[in-house]
């Protein structure tokens, strides 16, 4: 229930501040509509720290680093903003309360986003994670031994760009996940989809139960059963150098009362080898 | 400027720890919370207390009022054991961690006769000395593992052989395609899955469905646990769907069986128990017919439990194995025959 309104008080605070933000638009001022464009084409490289808790298998706590490539490229001009990146997190994650069942996790995620400026400095639009998976490998499980949550994601997205100094500019970014579309390949008690069983449907000749591509099992998911929440604080140096922190949250329920949640925290530096 | 920066450093350190605070807290790791979890795990999880007549709540109140911090490691490990062994299931079991030095694991063995001796079949039937045409398929980086030994026998050319000591292996489509491509000639086939544990039953499955037929076949329902409650199950009706394949083998089928037979092998076993064509021939298998799930306790602790039962369709549970529809035993005394691979030869003339 406490998860419910947290969501719920999420969704509200989003859309206030988009409607008001709106509101805003005609109060745009008119050096706003000059012609402007910036493309940047960036490499990052990080690291990262990561958690997983899976209650259907045991409360206990995950938790890791690991590191992080990034590639992708942004375009931008007075009208509008998009950006797409490919980011591959890899991470070594140990237990919070036991020495076994050390986990390697790879987790690629493709996005596209699309922002338009309501404001000077300020954005909003979408995002739309079109790859977001993550796969757990536990060592010394035999068919819990891989976990896979794979997905896509919608969500509603902020940019705000300040100017720190004149070297120095800040981009903050939040996005709220509005809509998912995921399967997660364990279930409460076997390594399948819930929704496969669920519907009856388990065959071992069924090959899209095992597939994690298997859009058959995928699950649609809205803000009140999936928190995703992302966070991102880029610092950018003159036109080539920054240094950015991002963080993501995940947590969703296959199983009422037995939430999966994720998070992961990246640090990250990156060049942009195209910035004109 | 200056109070900009910090307030956001501030709320970059409040959010670094956001999502742990819509985390459950770490679970408590004494004694009694560790024999509380398992009891738990085996209550929301373990798919055949009823069959087994298993009554987990007076279970958990004998062997809880004996346990508290003073009860040491091995003693715990033990009485966690006790109610690991009342569930009489192989598939099912506690260890210590992942090397799995210490273990506890019903024996499912226990009691059966012998059905299965790897001399004798090397002997009198499938060595390249007695049988120069056998066909042994190996992995191509190790040649100690037999994936598959298949041809005719000596005693009968028209009579086929296929033996597959594991289904914890790879073998491709092509691979099972050009096995049965070989046997297209013969009136009868020989499949053993003597001393077969299991592994992967999906591959258990694709063998199966080279020997159907025709429409789907009902094998019978697999019931998951699905969620806590007791009632929390699904069943999942299960069909065998023939192979698209032109070799199929329609023909007359023994399948020889020991109690080694287990798990993925139960899965091989109800796919084709069905088929009208079809002789089992040896002994009980070893059952094992749920599938299973694993996990650590908060200690470390590494669990295993079926989650599934699967009735047949005769509605018979099969968690205890399939009786053979001719019982036939090993002489282990007279190495100069497989008593089971003779009466398979009988069976198909």
């Amino acid at each position: 229930m406490k998860f419910f309104k947290s969501n719920k008080c999420l969704t509200i605070l989003f859309l206030i501040v988009t409607m008001s933000m709106n509101s805003q638009n005609n109060t745009i001022p008119s050096k706003y509509s000059r012609t402007n464009s910036n493309n940047k084409l960036y490499l990052s490289l990080g690291l990262n720290s990561s958690s997983f808790q899976d209650v259907k298998y045991s409360s206990v706590r995950y938790s890791g680093i690991g590191g992080l490539f990034n590639i992708g490229y942004s375009s931008e001009n007075d009208k509008r903003f998009w950006e797409t990146a490919l980011t591959v997190n890899l991470n070594l994650e140990a237990a919070n309360t036991h020495s076994n069942g050390s986990s390697v996790v790879v987790h690629p995620i493709l996005f596209f986003k699309y922002l338009k400026p309501i404001k000077e400095n300020l954005k909003v639009g979408a995002r739309i994670d079109m790859l977001d998976f993550y796969l757990r490998k536990i060592t010394g499980l035999g068919n819990n031994g891989n976990y896979i949550l794979n997905g896509h994601n919608l969500y509603g997205s902020i940019q705000y760009n300040y100017q720190l100094n004149s070297n120095w500019n800040l981009i903050g970014e939040f996005d709220l996940g509005l809509l998912s579309f995921k399967n997660e390949s364990i279930s409460f008690a076997f390594s399948a989809p819930q929704t496969a069983l669920d519907a009856g449907e388990f065959n071992y000749q069924d090959g899209a139960i095992s597939n994690p591509f298997g859009y058959k099992y995928f699950k649609l998911r809205h803000i009140a059963n999936n928190l995703n929440l992302k966070t991102a604080f880029l610092f950018q140096y003159k036109k080539r150098i920054s240094v950015g922190y991002f963080w993501s949250m995940d947590r969703f329920s296959t199983v009422k009362n037995y939430p999966t949640t994720k998070g992961l925290h990246n640090l990250v530096f990156r060049y942009n080898i195209l910035n004109k | 400027m200056k109070k900009s920066i910090y307030l956001l450093i501030a709320l970059i350190f409040t959010i670094s720890s956001c999502e742990k605070a819509f985390m459950e807290p770490n679970p408590e790791t004494d004694k009694k919370a560790i024999f509380n979890e398992y009891v738990t795990l085996v209550k929301e999880k373990y798919a055949m207390l009823t069959y087994k007549n298993v009554d987990i709540d007076e279970l958990a109140s004998t062997i809880g009022a004996t346990i508290d911090e003073s009860t040491s490691e091995t003693e715990l490990f033990q009485k966690l054991g006790i109610i690991t062994l009342a569930l009489k299931d192989g598939h099912s079991d506690l260890s210590k961690g992942d090397g799995e030095d210490e273990n506890i694991q019903y024996n499912f063995l226990e009691g059966y006769p012998p059905a299965f001796d790897l001399e004798i079949l090397s002997n009198n039937y499938i060595g390249k000395t007695i049988n120069p045409e056998i066909n042994v398929l190996q992995p191509e980086n190790d040649k100690d593992v037999v994936l598959a030994a298949y041809g005719a026998l000596p005693q009968d050319q028209e009579i086929a052989y296929l033996w597959v000591p594991s289904w914890d292996v790879e073998i491709s489509e092509d691979q099972i395609e050009r096995i049965f491509a070989s046997f297209s000639n013969a009136k009868g086939l020989i499949f053993d899955i003597r001393q077969n544990t299991g592994g992967d039953p999906s591959l258990a499955t694709k063998f199966a469905a080279y020997l159907a037929n025709g429409e789907d076949i009902y094998t019978g329902f697999e019931r998951f646990k699905t969620g806590p409650n007791p009632n929390d199950f699904s069943d999942s009706k299960v069909y065998l769907k023939p192979a698209n394949s032109d070799v199929r083998f329609t023909k007359p089928v023994v399948v020889l069986t020991d109690r080694y037979c287990y798990s993925a092998s139960t899965t091989f076993a109800y796919s084709t128990n069905p088929i009208g064509n079809i002789t089992f021939i040896g002994q009980r298998t070893g059952g094992g017919s749920g599938s299973v799930a694993d996990g650590f306790l908060a200690n470390g602790w590494k669990w295993s439990l079926s989650t599934s039962e699967f009735i047949d369709h005769l509605g018979n549970h099969l968690d205890d194995g399939i009786d053979p529809d001719i019982p036939v035993e090993l002489d282990l005394d007279d190495t100069s025959k497989d008593e089971l691979i003779e009466r398979a030869i009988l069976e198909l003339q």
